[in-house]
């Protein structure tokens, strides 16, 4: 199973080491995304799955460090190279689109030459080199007009144009895997459609693995083959979609499933999970999320559940299918 | 009989644009809003970002000018003169979108909640500690919490304090804005039961803005849905999820995702962009319309009633439906 | 631990660590102390004159040697910082408040009350406040007390224009919308939210410019347009003794040099300070800390 795997997480370890003490970010991450699959990393607020993103990137800053684990992309440890191997690596292997386009692009630099930059540092182009690229990424990506869009500027763009000039500088250099961290949160309903519409297309165009970062279920039953439920620091459950959104084993992901408000539910009240998200400079003993569960058992207050098979390519960390 | 808590007519707000020296150009945010509450309702106001829902809902409490139009509080007309905000002030209140910035990071958690009683010469020292209490044991927090400070809390914390903010001075009309859109799931979900319970024990009326028709749906008896400072759609919540008629509101049911991967939905696509907002058609949502007919360029559809409680403004839907 | 005390130990970490804060706060501490006490540590008066004493160099009986009236220095240079404070104190409590209030409703209201009170503050921004200062000391004779509301006169302008940008932004606040959906009075208002939200600026503001205040009032009294003889303030001790410099170096110097360190100490206090309370720089601060525990 692991042979066909593009990048392999095994047992990430995070921290940050701040004043109030130190926050267990991660305590031991394991998934995997395989080449031209979908992963979805889901999770609520303070979960991990963006530190997750960016321990992946190496982009993890003081007061944060990755202390434990292994990172494996196209079978070589990203965690043993160094900061200038890692950026040749950022932007051509691996690429991320984040959730806020417009904190993201320079707002007082051409839009074409932000993402002509990508040929520039990786390729060593000279500039009308890489504005030939650009053109012709643009084109391929129907970006309309392009030659136009080339010259113009952040702020002259809505919010949803702006995302898909942030996926021609991710996907400029056809990278195989690519981090989509939360990326349409900020658009409306219809604009987030849109995009979704879009990336699919462009997923069938290229070739690419890519993560899904989100809270939305939603997303990740329309763009993910398979999904990891992440909560407090490690993957809880994963498997394929249909498998995890349809029949949850994990009591977090069931309760996640039943507290979100339907379109086609009648208006009842909710289910709600108790209590908040645990502390991570003093997370709780054992299975993290035992004071939330309702099924907990003895066992779940001391003992750490790890991954358990429980169908083809279903695991659940819990000790309700294990022994 | 329902009294009607609020009632607007023809409300607009205009926004101007600045040219160098002086404004050239209005935009209007709110281009003639009709609406009303009932006592005892929820309406919901929906839309997507820039629809004007937000500054619709200043305007209904005259938080902000209001450029034209009439609201009627509790069946009298409010002016914008101080003396008839009283009564508006006295009897209303708000809840924001964003927790951390809705409340005062200097003061503590019983200042804060206490402020309307104390900013109403309501009531003061013990007596207000007291109500305070009263109030943030009923929106899910305890006495430890009273004199803490905001920073110490979490997301979903915050909105029950400002929750109990909002209805520490017994309001009779709460305007909601988002204000679950910056938390969690399941914080979600646990704020939307308190406010289905306390809108029962307390008798309130609410205005809830949202841009998420699923969550409208759980707290909603009527829903609005907004597009460029119009209303384009207005129905019971039952029926506007069993037959939503204006374009655009089959457009917003389509663009959500489905939860189910087995489920594949027909997703209405627009053509178009949205019109300049200085100078729009008479039908704001014609540029992107299937349906559109030489007619949405010329005549401005109004806000009909097609069935029993069921406004649509569209020029193709004014048959009555069988 | 409870977070408000955890902030407060955590401010005073940061203090520990940044030895040039810990300097100022050392010169600012010892000022005030010989400001307040200085008068009951002083061996002699500022005013008892010795003749037969006059320009006798530093010794055991008068530390810092005596001047050309046979008085003790180090006595007058305690004395002296007890006018320096009380002047200082003075003019800015005579200039701030004001500023503040007026900034902090002329940036509330905006509109054409606050461009009126801007223009204002503009056109006696124009002028430099030395000068104007000079002015008015000089219409209204030269004193101590004079010099000192000269400087309050001038100083406020500064404080408006503080306010006024804090108060801006602050307007936009939700809980200031959120105040004004309860039916809060304007006044309520920015007394309440307004102001409060301030304080960070405001405090460091206050604390550099004492320093400067009392650098100013010097610089006034040295003119001749401040403190008048016998008064031991230190500026007019400078200009006294200058014609001395050669023959008794310690008349200028003594005074000269306490002026020089009040000023910087409170100037790097007040940097400090600054530091402290921006919630950007603390968590730089958090982030070395712990780079040294790993390392």
């Amino acid at each position: 199973m692991e042979e066909d795997s593009f990048l392999t997480v095994r047992d990430l370890k995070t921290q940050f080491f701040t004043y109030e003490g130190t926050v267990q970010a991660l305590d031991g991450v394991n998934f995997q995304v395989k080449e031209n699959e979908a992963v979805g990393l889901v999770g609520e607020t303070g979960c991990g799955k963006s530190v997750t993103a960016l321990s992946i990137l190496r982009l993890v800053r003081p007061p944060g460090y990755i202390v434990a684990g292994e990172i494996l992309y196209k079978k070589e440890n990203l965690l043993s190279k160094t900061e200038q191997e890692m950026r040749t690596i950022r932007g051509k292997g691996i690429s991320m689109v984040f959730q806020d386009p417009t904190n993201c692009l320079n707002p007082v630099m051409k839009v074409g030459d932000q993402i002509s930059e990508l040929f520039i540092h990786h390729q060593k182009s000279s500039k009308s080199e890489a504005r030939k690229e650009t053109l012709e990424l643009m084109e391929n990506l129907d970006l309309p007009d392009a030659r136009r869009l080339y010259g113009q500027y952040p702020h002259e763009f809505s919010g949803g144009m702006r995302q898909r000039i942030m996926l021609a500088i991710a996907l400029g250099l056809r990278p195989g895997l690519v981090i989509f961290d939360e990326p349409t949160t900020n658009l409306d309903v219809t604009t987030q459609a849109e995009i979704l519409e879009y990336i699919k297309q462009l997923e069938e165009k290229y070739e690419m693995a890519s993560i899904w970062i989100t809270h939305n279920l939603g997303i990740v039953a329309n763009m993910c083959d398979r999904v990891a439920v992440m909560y407090a620091g490690s993957v809880v459950e994963v498997g394929g979609v249909s498998k995890v959104l349809l029949n949850p084993a994990h009591p977090y992901t069931q309760m996640l499933q039943k507290c979100v408000p339907r379109l086609n539910q009648e208006k009842k009240r909710l289910e709600v999970i108790s209590g908040t998200v645990p502390d991570l400079t003093n997370p709780p003993k054992g299975c993290r999320f035992h004071p939330r569960c309702p099924l907990a058992m003895e066992k779940c207050k001391t003992e750490r559940p790890g991954q358990m098979e429980i169908g083809r390519e279903h695991l659940v960390a819990c000790w309700l299918h294990g022994k | 009989m329902a009294r009607r808590i609020i009632e607007c007519r023809g409300l607009k707000k205009y926004f101007p644009v600045k040219g160098l020296f002086r404004t050239t150009n209005w935009i209007p945010a709110v281009d003639g809003v009709d609406l009303y509450v009932d006592k005892g309702e929820s309406l919901g106001i929906a839309g997507e970002s820039g629809c004007g829902k937000t500054t619709l809902a200043r305007c209904v409490l005259r938080l902000v000018r209001v450029d034209a139009g009439q609201i009627y509080f509790d069946g009298d007309l409010i002016g914008p003169k101080r003396r008839e905000l009283k009564t508006l002030r006295r009897r209303t209140a708000i809840v924001y979108q964003d927790p951390m910035s809705s409340l005062d990071p200097r003061m503590t958690i019983a200042d804060i909640v206490g402020e309307p009683l104390v900013v109403q010469g309501l009531s003061g020292g013990v007596e207000r500690d007291e109500k305070v209490l009263d109030m943030l044991v009923k929106a899910g927090l305890s006495s430890d919490h009273m004199f803490r400070y905001p920073h110490e809390f979490s997301g979903g914390q915050k909105q029950r304090i400002a929750i109990a903010r909002a209805l520490v001075a017994d309001p009779y009309f709460v305007v909601l804005d988002e204000p679950t859109s910056a938390l969690d799931v399941s914080v979600q979900a646990q704020i939307l039961n308190l406010l289905n319970d306390l809108k029962t024990k307390l008798n309130l009326s609410y205005m809830y803005i949202s841009h998420d028709l699923s969550v409208a749906r759980h707290l909603c008896d009527r829903i609005a849905i907004l597009y460029m400072g119009k209303i384009v759609e207005l129905a019971s919540t039952k029926t506007l999820f069993d037959k939503p008629l204006h374009p655009y509101t089959q457009t917003l049911f389509s663009a959500i995702l489905e939860e189910d991967p087995a489920v594949t939905k027909k997703r209405i696509v627009l053509i178009g962009s949205p019109p300049s907002p200085i100078n729009p058609p008479p039908c704001r949502f014609s540029g992107r319309c299937w349906r559109k007919g030489s007619i949405c360029k010329e005549v401005e559809p109004a806000l009909c009633e097609v069935e029993n409680g069921h406004y649509v403004a569209c020029h193709f839907v004014t048959e009555k439906a069988p | 631990m409870k977070p408000r005390i955890r902030e407060f130990r955590f401010s005073l970490y940061m203090l520990r660590r940044n030895k040039v804060a810990l300097a100022g706060l050392a010169i600012v501490a010892f000022f005030i102390f010989i400001g307040v006490f200085g008068s009951y540590i002083a061996p002699y008066s500022y005013r008892s004159i010795n003749l037969e004493e006059k320009f006798k160099p530093p010794s055991a009986t008068h530390l810092f040697g005596t001047d050309d009236l046979g008085r003790d220095i180090f006595s007058r240079v305690l004395y002296g910082a007890f006018f320096s404070l009380k002047a200082g104190i003075m003019a800015l409590l005579m200039s701030a408040p004001i500023g503040c209030l007026l900034g902090a409703f002329a940036g509330y209201y905006s509109g054409k009350i606050g461009e009126i009170i801007m223009r204002i503050v503009d056109i006696f921004m124009a002028f430099p406040a030395l000068l104007l200062a000079m002015a008015i000391a000089a219409a209204l004779g030269p004193s101590l007390e004079n010099a000192t509301l000269a400087i309050g006169l001038v100083w406020w302008p500064y404080y408006v224009r503080l306010t006024y940008s804090q108060a801006l932004s602050l307007r936009e606040r939700m809980y200031v919308e959120a105040a004004r959906s309860m039916g809060a009075s304007d006044r309520y208002t920015v007394f309440r939210h307004v102001l409060p939200n301030s304080f960070a600026p405001i405090i460091t503001k206050v604390t550099m410019d004492l320093g400067v205040v009392i650098g100013t009032i010097a610089g006034l009294s040295f003119l001749g347009f401040g403190a008048q003889p016998p008064l031991p303030e230190w500026g007019r001790m400078v200009s006294e003794g200058r014609i001395y410099i050669l023959s008794a170096w310690w008349e200028v110097s003594f005074p000269g040099i306490m002026v020089f360190l009040v000023v910087l100490g409170f100037s790097l206090f007040g940097d400090a300070l600054r530091d402290l309370l921006d919630p950007k720089t603390r968590r730089m601060m958090e982030v070395r800390r712990w780079k040294k525990t790993l390392s």
